[in-house]
């Protein structure tokens, strides 16, 4: 399993979705970690065919988690442009929200007792 | 090209061996249990060295002796060294030097090299409800339709989850994959 903490990803290592949480998990609020670089529409367009079918998968996927992060609450989507179709996607990393629910382990456990 | 053994030979063979491997625990003081497997090691290796043998120079049954011999040599060294590695003292047994309250091993082993903690469990209670704590923050991760899943994972293995049903295995595999996603987005890695 990687558990090794990322550094920003490059052509030759791009990042994965499971570095990319593991990145989250260790990340205190406001830390910030460029996901990808490019143009993200256009290299995930299938018909366009910018890159191999493995790596667009890829790619889909880690785009796909970082938007579901996004959307947990967990971080903030931004981008900055470097120029044409060259785009930076940044994840910042948020506060944890405060734990309001009931404690939910304890239920697990009685469930599986 | 060497003559393979034949089962005259070999029935000739195994009284040697069988009296060889009690001459070696007898030596290293082995349990006698161990002899049918000195015996069988002592074969196995003379059918290994069966190649070397010359007729010419003296019979089977001497050169046979002497591959046991041999054999039986290093077999000896190698349970000495395993005994001098173990420690035969039980851990009710007291300790010399504790004077007049005769602490016990038990008494003295940390928890930390305990049994316990050769499988994994945890011993330091103050880490235990750490992890508990997170555990807690982080099941709140989780999505409502996997505490169900997460129950039945307590007591089975997803194989199995898959043959009971009423979820397929690769539904349940897919869950389990998101499910260790949001617990490493929430801070939890793996145990192992």
């Amino acid at each position: 399993m990687d558990t090794r903490i990322p550094d920003t990803p490059t052509a030759q290592r791009p990042l994965s979705e499971a570095a990319l949480c593991v990145w989250l998990g260790a990340a205190g609020p406001g830390d910030a970690l460029v996901y990808h670089r490019g143009a993200l529409a256009r290299q995930l367009c299938p018909q366009l065919g910018c890159l191999p079918i493995e790596q667009r998968a890829a790619l889909a996927r880690l785009a796909n988690r970082a938007w579901k992060l996004a959307e947990a609450g967990l971080a903030d989507l931004v981008q900055r442009r470097r120029g044409f179709e060259d785009y930076e996607y940044i994840l910042v990393a948020r506060r944890r929200p405060r734990r309001i629910a009931t404690a939910v382990l304890p239920l697990l456990l009685a469930e599986a007792a | 090209m060497p003559q393979p053994l034949s089962l005259a030979d070999l029935s000739r063979l195994h009284p040697i061996a069988a009296r060889e491997a009690r001459r070696v625990c007898r030596i290293a003081r082995m349990p006698t249990q161990e002899r049918e497997d000195v015996q069988q090691e002592m074969l196995l290796d003379l059918l290994g060295r069966i190649a070397a043998f010359d007729p010419s120079r003296g019979s089977l049954e001497a050169f046979a002796t002497v591959c046991f011999r041999h054999r039986g040599i290093r077999l000896a060294e190698r349970f000495r060294r395993e005994r001098a590695a173990r420690d035969d003292r039980g851990l009710d047994d007291p300790l010399l030097g504790t004077g007049k309250e005769h602490l016990t091993l038990a008494e003295v082993l940390p928890e930390s090299e305990g049994y316990a903690a050769w499988c994994g469990q945890q011993t330091d209670a103050v880490a235990a409800v750490e992890r508990r704590l997170d555990l807690d923050r982080a099941s709140a991760a989780l999505d409502g339709r996997d505490h169900p899943i997460c129950a039945a994972l307590v007591e089975h293995t997803p194989h199995e989850l898959g043959r009971r049903g009423p979820l397929p295995r690769s539904v349940l595999y897919r869950r389990i994959a998101e499910m260790r996603l949001r617990l490493l987005a929430a801070g939890i890695a793996a145990a192992a």
